[in-house]
């Protein structure tokens, strides 16, 4: 961990940062002065203790608090398993320190995910403090998503296109079921629909050279599927894999349109995990290995805001919920079918914060104000199909 | 302290102003919604700020911003109040407390 928080401390303006639990318990600390324990747990207790109130007064996880003073300035970062705090001088150059702690942050919160984060200090401010692991211990993680392994090999073969794709500066990135596979280890020895089973789908933006990259990985196009539907959707097989690859441009158009064009920067590998759980919420008819993996999202991941590729960004979710009725109405009636149906499925210490997960999620979708056309489309209710029936 | 939160709440990008005492008694608002929540916020922010500075010895509080999924609390301390600036989507943070500064400072 002070590995990271040097990183950190070697950006201008920088003079120390720490690291803290959710409950303000010290991690690691590297602070130039000699500042005592006393005061460092004041400190992080404090503004942990902050951000859980504003958490619980404004139903929403705060990402970051700026704190600025006469003589020196206090940047906080939630880590969801922790928080980061960072001294520095009045005048820091914030976008500067953001280029760095942006990224320490990533790695991080993968390393506290993994568990790699004894506690430096015990609770109370007279319990000797424990030993600092050695900077071996904690393998820093890639700035890319955690993908389990061995991945399957249809799923290696369509992060093998991803990276083809960046290469030739085209943006794909895989979705659907096997997107969810990567993401979520919950979902591992989970079922997989019999046509899925040599199937991947990857997203992409349209008027890219998609279907030069995948000719040139030896794919072949459906051409008859890629002449009639080639503006939104495109096939291709692979003549020795058996391998069969979908491509969606920029829009998924199943019971309910999920736009995706823009959001296909916001990670590396895959959609952002707010698309992946929309894109198995909009199942109006979802089964048992839709369940699975709506809950495998909700249990590998924490809710979060935009910026955080480790968590689901809530705010996508509640915003679509709150403009569109039709989204709102089934992604709350399979929010709830999820709760009831999972913790028969597992227990509940297979599958912690599962149900804090979604009542949570639920409470924010149905607070959050709604548009004036989500207000007329629900006086009409259920009467009026609210789904579009997939082909 | 009326006035004083209408023309914060001029400020472009500034949704809504609200000034509380250290105690959290709501002096003044422009907001709509729960002023005596939102005072509450901007009272435990500002004392929750306080602290830690005074802990570390950095000098006097100025000002807290809070980012939240996609909106941001501003809250700056002046004179014995705090003042609470809830900011509309997309707004500056820096640019807002700058200007927030700039009339509070003119108050005095």
């Amino acid at each position: 961990m002070r590995n990271y928080l040097e990183e950190i401390n070697g950006v201008i303006g920088v003079t120390g940062s720490l690291l803290c639990s959710p409950d303000g318990t010290l991690i690691a600390s590297v602070l130039p002065e000699a500042m005592s324990e006393e005061t460092l747990l004041v400190v992080s207790r404090t503004l942990a203790k902050t951000l859980d109130g504003l958490r619980l007064a404004r139903h929403r996880k705060v990402t970051e608090m700026d704190l600025a003073y006469e003589s020196g300035r206090l940047v906080v970062k939630n880590l969801g398993e922790g928080y980061l705090i960072i001294l520095c001088t009045p005048n820091i150059n914030v976008s500067l320190l953001n280029l760095t702690a942006n990224l320490v942050v990533k790695r991080l919160q993968e390393a506290l995910k993994a568990g790699g984060a004894p506690s430096k200090r015990a609770a109370g401010p007279n319990v000797p403090p424990m030993p600092e692991p050695p900077p071996q211990a904690v393998t820093p993680a890639p700035p890319t998503v955690a993908v389990p392994a061995p991945l399957a090999p249809r799923l290696q073969a369509a992060l093998d296109i991803v990276t083809a794709g960046r290469e030739r500066r085209v943006v794909l990135r895989v979705m659907g079921e096997g997107a969810v596979r990567i993401r979520c280890p919950s979902v591992a020895d989970k079922p997989t629909r019999p046509e899925e089973e040599d199937t991947v789908q990857l997203a992409a933006r349209s008027g890219q050279q998609v279907e030069a990259t995948l000719k040139g990985m030896g794919y072949i196009g459906d051409s008859r599927f890629n002449t009639l539907f080639g503006s939104e959707r495109m096939r291709f097989a692979h003549p020795q894999t058996h391998l069969y690859v979908e491509i969606f441009y920029d829009h998924v158009a199943s019971y309910h349109r999920l736009e995706i064009g823009s959001r296909l920067h916001l990670d590396d590998c895959t959609l952002p995990l707010a698309d992946l759980l929309l894109s198995q919420l909009q199942n109006v008819q979802a089964s048992e290995p839709d369940f699975w993996r709506m809950a495998a999202v909700l249990i590998d991941h924490d809710l979060g805001g935009p910026g955080q590729p480790e968590a689901i960004d809530v705010t996508h979710i509640v915003t679509l919920c709150s403009e569109d009725w039709g989204w709102y109405k089934t992604v709350m009636m399979n929010l709830e079918k999820c709760l009831e149906w999972v913790p028969k499925q597992l227990p509940a210490d297979r599958s912690p914060g599962f149900q804090h997960h979604v009542a949570r999620l639920h409470e924010m979708i149905e607070d959050a104000p709604k548009s004036l056309r989500w207000q007329t489309r629900a006086r009409i209710g259920e009467r009026q199909r609210w789904y579009e029936l997939p082909e | 302290m009326v006035e004083i939160a209408q023309i914060l709440a001029k400020i472009d990008g500034v949704g809504g102003a609200v000034l509380v005492a250290e105690d959290g008694v709501v002096l003044a608002h422009t907001l709509e919604g729960d002023a005596e929540k939102e005072g509450a916020v901007a009272a435990f922010l500002g004392a929750a700020a306080a602290q830690a500075g005074e802990a570390m010895k950095l000098g006097r509080l100025k000002r807290v911003t809070v980012s939240m999924a996609n909106n941001h609390i501003v809250v700056l301390k002046s004179k014995e109040y705090f003042v609470g600036l809830l900011l509309q989507e997309g707004a500056s943070p820096a640019l807002v407390a700058s200007r927030a500064e700039t009339l509070l400072e003119g108050v005095k």
